[in-house]
């Protein structure tokens, strides 16, 4: 027996060993069908195994004729299992393929088509006569007609797995006629190179009929031909060097085992760039030009793991889906503020256009409810066949038709839902590959922690705002408050007083006698109380607002509370630079109170002989400095325990900064004095003094 | 081509499945869930539209239990004004067809429902789950192959069985006679033809109405023993399905029947007299018939599955709500009164329940009587592992008698048939019963009894109906069948019940049984007890 036998014989137990396979499958038509196919290729591949072992030569032909019987049946009821496969009836081409084969087992075994045959070492030679080209074009009809049936399926089916499976199908076929083809070739006739095509077809068959969920074809495909291209340059690198070795070394008799040794060894240290090199290769040729977006896909997670903007994360995340993808449009659901609902927050689309509206899903849509439970990617297509979408509200499949919404990945960090990745049509009309999916889901579940800390950032953020604003709003109602009693006190308690000073004075002067003195000096001393209680009342008035605040501007009610401080024994100095100007009433207010903390702080702690303020008009800043020569403190620790203590003074000043954008700095330490700076962006105001 | 053809056509055999048949692998979580939000979308579109806006009469329902507490339980009288008129600009969706009943309604010719496009694409999927369910013998089996052929025997448009045939693909499945040729012929040219063809060419699937599929036994018995061989022979290809059908038949010594001809896929029976002739069908179709309960208000409400046991309820056409039996009947007693409804997953099981729909998708029915009468026969189907109660129906409560599906014969019609017949009276009262075969049972008083037999009185009043109602008259042309029977009550029977219903404090409106399906206890007494009475009464005379 020679090597030649070989094949066919494990091609036939192959064969055998996938027949015993589908035993199990055999209740639905497409199972059956091709069961029926494992048994005539076994068949065939039995005869052609005992046609090379040659045991007995004068049966030769006899084989011979049955291999060739066996080879069109094959031929027929893989045709007949495609179209099975493709969800058709056997049909008339199936049974004018049988009426051939009839005919032509009557024609063979009557020796009309094999005229001489014998095999030498195991390969065969044989003349088929005219009869081969009968046989050749009746096969290249089923062999077109079966590639037909597997293209228009291909371009039927939505289904990528369905996709996939028809693809193996094609591929195992063109391996099959490739194989079978190469019998023309005159050096390789008489070889049983068809069975290694037959046998490579059956298995990738067998495989994709088997796996419902098949590894993606590109993928497979993919990985096929990095393998087989390293296998081949390195074997080609190997030879090359030993040719090279045998040519420039001949008659060189030492070390030749150790030379090809550590050319081998070259070789396998080649491995790896070599793999990295022809991967890069072949996905580029995969791939062409969405090669580098793939990559930033791929590389996601580097990128965005230090990215706290949710609008930059926004566009890392929708701009490369968009160009790798060849997606129309991409777009990021986030839950509302306060809601479980979920709206289009960022879109990215290829085309310039218009955005269409964005997709809004209730926090009850079966569809949020599906992906936040299953975490799986959505195909819009399963909406219409998992129950569960039967209460989709039509309104909402209206909007996902409208919107051209194709695939939904859910976003989840600890099994929350915490957003939705939606992405149109491809512009291509092709439905979102298997491993395209992955790539989506892998990203997703990628930027899921930096999307939850963005989100929650951004939350931060808004909350911070919300707070700000309602101190803010509570500032500006305290003033307002403050304004309203010391107009109140003015024109009311004030004016009282007065009055009743004025009516002392007058019972004062009715009153005469000495016999009245007492009664004077009680008087006298009630003007006095009265007096006492005006200036009492005028500073709280003053305090709570400054009339020359409202009257005057900032400049000079800053210069009367230095002018208070100076009536204290304390050196004070004040200055302007730039142009002075009203500033907007908020900010005035929002300044003096601020000073006025500072110069109080100044008076009671700092134990400072000398005080001066500083105001900058500056273009578009206003600038407060106020610098005192005390004791200065320690900065850190007292606003470390400002909070615990309750002296929120410095807060207050910062806080009340912030609030108007602006900026406070505090430069000070012990024995050093300190200086406060204000800072404000300001646009000046045109006012009447 | 529909989403359901598209993935049949690609071979998807287990997401054709999931579209079709998922629901019955739905919790009852789930149902509920779907219940509740397509109510909610169903209560925005009637709040929007003027029937809706008629029949909340002011109420502004946000969620399930205010709908049911503040909007009122409804017949057809509430939608006549609106749906006998077709009127589309009242609806909360442009109907894509209308349907009516068979038969007359009440005080209408029949009850105009309108259906909507999205109701029907929810229908389609269901109806390939009726043809896999009856094809199956477990999940994801589906047998039925593209090009199969159909033989439709149920009403055609433009009653709701009708609509349902419109639905099945005919770029799937050869039907016998094509669509194209059958439109336009009678029904019973419709089956002759199709029966024809389906000799030539086979047949793998029969939707057929219980009481024809029957009726078309039955004729296969008749005529087994004169074949006419000689019209055979015109038709070639029926020749060996006839010669191995006659084989069978005689080698199993009983006449031919369709079980000899067809080894048939699936047998769809639907009508309310299906489970009583379940066991007669599939002793004639070789085939146990699976059936589906629904109608034209409804469309469809439930359907078995491969295990011909209860029904499953489904959960996406109509929002279903179970008026407990003594409620129903409290409730029958007493029109002012509103019974309390229960939702699916709070009915017990072995307790009866009327049904009330809402329909979904726009949809005109809110809080609708049905009128049916069904039983939870389970909370779950442990054989085949489904989680939704099952359900059996069990008869009609309302003011309209079925008979055998093809028409429903009210209280107006029956009273006119026997004035028509110019018999003296006294009153009547008519039920249908359930012997060997569904029968329509009269019950009259006749003045001056003697006269006439009770054969005659049935004779008379049938032909009325025959000619006033012409599905009626279908009934018998088609299967033969003659379904109405009489018994005449002795004299004073009537009186003597309006005693006994005084004697035991009935209020003024129960003194006389209901002209429609009076209860056992009442045909009981006016069949045996006042004809006691009325011979002791008679007896006391002659002493």
């Amino acid at each position: 027996m020679t090597v030649w036998a070989l094949v066919p014989l494990v091609s036939f137990l192959t064969y055998i060993g996938l027949f015993v396979l589908t035993l199990q499958s055999r209740e639905r038509r497409t199972g059956r069908v091709f069961a029926l196919y494992l048994e005539i290729a076994g068949l065939w591949s039995f005869t052609s195994f005992m046609l090379h072992l040659n045991i007995f030569p004068e049966q030769v032909l006899f084989w011979n004729e049955l291999v060739v019987v066996a080879l069109v049946w094959n031929l027929i009821t893989y045709y007949h299992f495609i179209r099975a496969y493709t969800g058709r009836p056997a049909g008339s081409g199936v049974l004018l393929g049988y009426v051939f084969l009839v005919a032509l087992a009557a024609l063979s075994f009557s020796g009309y088509i094999v005229q001489s045959s014998y095999v030498v070492e195991g390969v065969l030679y044989h003349d088929l006569g005219i009869s081969l080209y009968f046989i050749g074009a009746i096969s290249l009809t089923f062999i077109v007609a079966i590639i037909a049936l597997l293209i228009k399926k291909n371009r039927g089916s939505s289904d990528p797995t369905d996709r996939n499976r028809t693809m193996y199908l094609m591929a195992g076929w063109s391996i099959l006629v490739l194989f079978t083809y190469s019998n023309l070739v005159p050096a390789l006739a008489g070889f049983p190179l068809d069975h290694i095509g037959n046998l490579a077809n059956a298995l990738i068959i067998a495989y994709a009929i088997r796996r419902y969920h098949l590894l993606d074809i590109k993928l497979v495909l993919q990985k096929g031909l990095v393998y087989s291209s390293l296998t081949l340059l390195l074997t080609a690198i190997y030879l090359l060097l030993l040719f090279t070795l045998q040519v420039f070394l001949q008659g060189w008799p030492y070390g030749r085992l150790a030379l090809a040794a550590g050319f081998a060894l070259l070789v396998v240290s080649l491995l790896n760039p070599l793999r990295h090199f022809i991967q890069k290769w072949i996905d580029r040729l995969f791939f062409g030009e969405t090669y580098d977006y793939r990559q930033i896909l791929l590389n996601f997670s580097h990128r965005v793991s230090n990215v706290l903007d949710l609008d930059q994360l926004a566009q890392s995340i929708l701009e490369p889906i968009v160009a790798a993808l060849h997606v129309s449009r991409a777009a990021l659901l986030f839950p509302d503020s306060g809601s479980s609902d979920f709206s289009t927050r960022f879109t990215h689309q290829a085309a310039e256009e218009e955005s269409p509206p964005g997709l809004s899903l209730s926090g009850d849509s079966p569809v949020v409810t599906w992906l936040a439970g299953e975490g799986k990617p959505l195909r819009r297509e399963f909406m219409d066949v998992i129950p569960q979408f039967k209460s989709l509200w039509e309104s909402e499949r209206t909007a996902f038709s409208a919107l051209g919404v194709e695939l939904l990945c859910p976003i989840r960090s600890r099994r929350k839902l915490i957003g939705i990745l939606a992405l149109g049509k491809k512009q291509s009309d092709s439905p979102y590959s298997d491993d395209e999916v992955d790539l989506l889901m892998t990203m997703a579940n990628e930027a899921a922690v930096s999307v939850e800390n963005a989100s929650m950032l951004e939350s931060l953020r808004s909350q911070q705002l919300q707070v700000q604003q309602l101190l803010s709003q509570a500032v500006q109602t305290q003033e307002e408050e403050r304004k309203r009693i010391s107009v109140d006190l003015h024109d009311s308690v004030a004016q009282w007083l007065v009055a009743a000073s004025y009516r002392v004075q007058t019972c004062s002067q009715l009153i005469s006698g000495n016999g009245n003195a007492k009664v004077r000096d009680e008087l006298s001393a009630m003007e006095s109380t009265i007096d006492k209680s005006l200036k009492e009342l005028r500073r709280v008035v003053i305090g709570l607002r400054p009339p020359a605040l409202d009257e005057l501007g900032l400049s000079h009610a800053l210069q009367q509370s230095l002018g208070d401080l100076k009536a204290e024994g304390l050196e004070c100095e004040f200055s302007e630079d730039g142009k002075p100007a009203r500033l907007p009433p908020n900010l005035e207010i929002a300044v003096y109170r601020a000073v006025q903390e500072a110069l109080t702080n100044v008076r009671k702690h700092a134990g400072a002989t000398k005080v001066s303020l500083r105001l900058q008009f500056n273009e578009d800043e206003f600038v407060v400095e106020i610098h005192d020569n005390g004791k200065g403190f320690d900065l850190s620790r007292t606003l470390g325990s400002a909070i615990s203590v309750g002296h929120m003074g410095l807060l207050g000043m910062k806080q009340r900064a912030e609030t108007l954008g602006g900026n406070i700095r505090i430069r000070t330490s012990k024995g050093a004095g300190t200086v406060i700076t204000l800072s404000f962006p300001v646009r000046y105001e045109v006012r009447e003094r | 081509m529909t989403e359901t053809v598209k993935l049949i056509r690609e071979g998807r055999t287990e997401e054709v499945w999931q579209r079709c048949c998922g629901f019955i692998d739905l919790s009852l979580e789930d149902f509920m869930i779907i219940q509740r939000r397509l109510l909610a979308e169903q209560l925005q579109l009637m709040k929007g539209c003027k029937l809706g806006r008629s029949i909340m009469d002011g109420a502004n329902p946000c969620s399930v239990e205010e709908y049911r507490d503040q909007v009122p339980l409804t017949t057809y009288d509430d939608y006549a004004p609106y749906l006998l008129a077709q009127r589309d600009d009242v609806l909360p969706r442009k109907p894509a067809l209308w349907q009516h009943t068979s038969g007359k309604s009440g005080d209408y010719p029949f009850r105009q429902v309108p259906v909507m496009a999205e109701q029907l694409r929810e229908i389609e999927p269901l109806l390939f789950a009726l043809l896999f369910f009856s094809s199956c013998k477990q999940r994801n089996d589906i047998v039925l192959r593209k090009h199969d052929k159909v033989l439709y025997g149920m009403a055609p448009p433009p009653y709701a069985t009708g609509t349902m045939a419109r639905l099945l693909p005919p770029e799937l499945f050869d039907f016998l006679p094509p669509p194209e040729e059958a439109e336009g012929m009678s029904f019973e040219e419709r089956m002759q033809r199709g029966f024809e063809m389906a000799l030539s060419e086979g047949l793998d699937v029969c939707f057929a109405l219980s009481s024809v599929a029957v009726a078309i036994g039955d004729r296969f018995k008749q005529k087994s023993n004169n074949t006419n061989f000689k019209a055979l022979l015109k038709k070639p290809k029926a020749i060996p399905r006839m010669a191995r059908g006659l084989i069978r038949s005689k080698l199993a010594h009983r006449p031919l029947l369709p079980k000899d001809l067809w080894p048939l896929k699936g047998l769809i029976t639907f009508g309310i007299d299906s489970s009583i002739y379940k066991e007669k069908i599939k002793e004639m179709w070789g085939r146990e018939p699976l059936e589906f309960h629904g109608c034209t208000e409804a469309i469809m409400i439930a359907m078995q599955t491969w295990d011909r046991q209860g029904m499953t309820f489904i959960p996406h056409l109509n929002f279903l709500e179970f008026i407990p039996e003594r409620e129903s009947i409290k409730s029958r007693e007493d029109p002012m009164y509103q019974p309390p409804t229960l939702l699916l997953d709070e009915v017990k099981p072995g307790n009866n329940y009327e049904l009330v729909i809402t329909s979904f998708h726009g949809g005109p029915f809110m809080r609708y009587r049905l009128g049916h009468l069904v039983k939870i026969t389970s909370l779950r189907n442990d054989h085949v592992n489904i989680d939704i109660p099952q359900m059996e129906f069990l008869t009609r409560v309302d003011d309209q008698i079925d008979i055998a599906g093809f028409t429903r014969l009210s209280e107006k019609i029956i009273w006119r048939a026997i004035e028509n017949t110019g018999l003296a009276y006294e009153d009547w009262t008519v039920r249908k019963e359930v012997k060997s075969k569904p029968v329509l049972h009269l019950y009259i008083e006749l003045k001056g009894n003697g006269h006439v037999t009770a054969e005659q009185v049935a004779a008379s009043v049938h032909e009325e109906l025959k000619r006033m109602d012409t599905p009626y008259a279908e009934l018998e042309s088609f299967t033969g069948l003659r379904p109405l029977e009489t018994t005449l009550l002795t004299e004073d029977a009537f009186r003597l019940y309006k005693l006994k219903q005084q004697r035991s404090g009935a209020d003024f409106t129960q003194l006389k049984p209901p002209h429609l399906n009076p209860s056992d206890d009442a045909v009981d007494f006016l069949v045996n007890t006042a004809g006691k009475v009325a011979a002791e009464e008679q007896q006391k005379v002659l002493v």
